[in-house]
């Protein structure tokens, strides 16, 4: 004789209560056991209650439903989080590469290359963005052409 | 007795490349940024450097030119007492970097740590015998000791040797590389860090040494890869970033191109 089991990690879908997801667990009675993740509404779609619903409340109480909802809800918040501080670190990464390549392929531009005014140097080389990188790199160019022209003046 | 200065400094090799080159400069001169009073020995390549070497307090010219790992020579030539090593493709990003000589201590060696969280950065690690420990990307070491200086000669030696296929861990049985605890001789013979591995743990004459692992070590060789996988930095600030991307790759393709 088959019995069927709803497993006890059932959560509400919304606020209400009126919808939950839960796992049916069917024993044929034969050696085959099949499992399903439902969607449980407290009412079915002609309003009339819903013979499921009422299963799965009489094996997994209300209050075992809404300690794993909350339980859910944090770990899925938790999860959240770490995926964000995962992706900013990824593109702070890459963000680095990007700048760190930049600041090379800059000192190798040769009125760069050549400048002796150390203190934009080291400004460029701490320049925190491409936009910082390439504004001072744009100066130490304008500086090296002022002293090119005060020299041959 | 050691001619060598009662001082400390920071060693950076450049060999083979000028990509090497510039990144090396690109190195030095963001060490000075931050520590203007530091002392760095720039290792080269003549045939690669221009007058921009002059960055460096001391600049040290390679004896064999190409060599794949002037590090290990650099290394061993050092004329600090206290010596950071650092890989050419680092930058420094804080003023910390000169606190550095002070974890030393009573320590021979220290290294940042390999481990499993880290094995991005890593390739190759792991071998039948065993695995390598240390990133050799940076190394803080006691260069006033005999010791040491003899270990980092024999490491340049040791090297020279097994990556040029006159030394290998030999298997008894057949004379030829011993795969079986060593792995794969055509991966295995290009890394000193398999040399490093080697003679901690089957040179007896180096049992003394004491190896350690740098404090707060992911400061000191931050590899850009660690973010990309989400090794937390637990709040740390770097001092010395490690570029190690296919983008750094890229501009060392560019500059072939422009040069």
């Amino acid at each position: 004789m088959p019995t069927r089991t709803w497993i006890d990690n059932a959560f509400w879908e919304n606020a209400n209560k009126t919808v939950a997801t839960a796992i049916l667990e069917i024993d044929s009675g034969e050696g085959q056991v099949t499992r399903q993740v439902l969607q449980v509404s407290k009412h079915a779609p002609d309003g009339s209650e819903n013979p499921d619903w009422n299963e799965l409340l009489s094996q997994v109480p209300s209050e075992t439903i809404d300690g794993n909802t909350e339980a859910r809800v944090a770990r899925k918040e938790k999860e959240a989080q770490e995926l964000k501080l995962k992706r900013d670190e990824y593109l702070r990464a890459q963000t680095m590469e990007q700048l760190f390549e930049a600041k090379l392929k800059a000192f190798e531009i040769e009125d760069i290359k050549n400048s002796k005014n150390r203190l934009l140097k080291s400004k460029l080389r701490k320049a925190k963005n491409t936009v910082e990188t390439a504004a001072y790199a744009t100066l130490i160019i304008m500086d090296k052409i002022q002293n090119e022209s005060e020299t041959s003046e | 007795m050691s001619q060598k200065q009662a001082n400390n400094g920071f060693l950076i090799v450049a060999s083979k490349k000028k990509p090497f080159y510039i990144s090396a400069l690109h190195l030095i001169e963001s060490i000075k940024d931050y520590c203007p009073d530091a002392n760095v020995c720039f290792v080269v390549d003549q045939s690669i450097s221009d007058d921009r070497v002059s960055v460096a307090d001391h600049v040290l010219y390679t004896e064999k030119e190409g060599d794949y790992r002037a590090k290990l020579w650099g290394m061993w030539k050092s004329p600090y007492d206290k010596t950071l090593y650092l890989d050419a493709d680092m930058e420094c990003v804080h003023e910390d970097a000169i606190s550095i000589f002070d974890q030393l201590q009573d320590n021979d060696l220290m290294f940042t740590e390999l481990n499993k969280d880290r094995d991005v950065a890593f390739k190759n690690r792991y071998f039948p015998a065993g695995q390598f420990d240390w990133n050799g990307g940076v190394c803080l070491y006691n260069s006033s000791s005999d010791l040491v200086t003899n270990f980092m000669h024999r490491w340049w030696e040791l090297f020279t040797l097994q990556n040029s296929d006159q030394w290998w861990p030999t298997d008894p049985q057949t004379g030829n590389w011993d795969e079986v605890s060593y792995g794969d001789r055509n991966v295995n013979k290009w890394w000193d860090q398999f040399t490093l591995w080697y003679l901690l743990n089957k040179e007896k004459q180096w049992a003394d040494l004491k190896v350690n692992v740098l404090q707060d070590d992911l400061r000191w060789n931050y590899y850009t890869s660690y973010g990309k996988v989400g090794v937390p930095l637990q709040g740390l600030e770097p001092v010395f970033v490690h570029y190690s991307s296919k983008l750094k790759k890229d501009f060392f393709e560019y500059y072939e191109t422009i040069s």
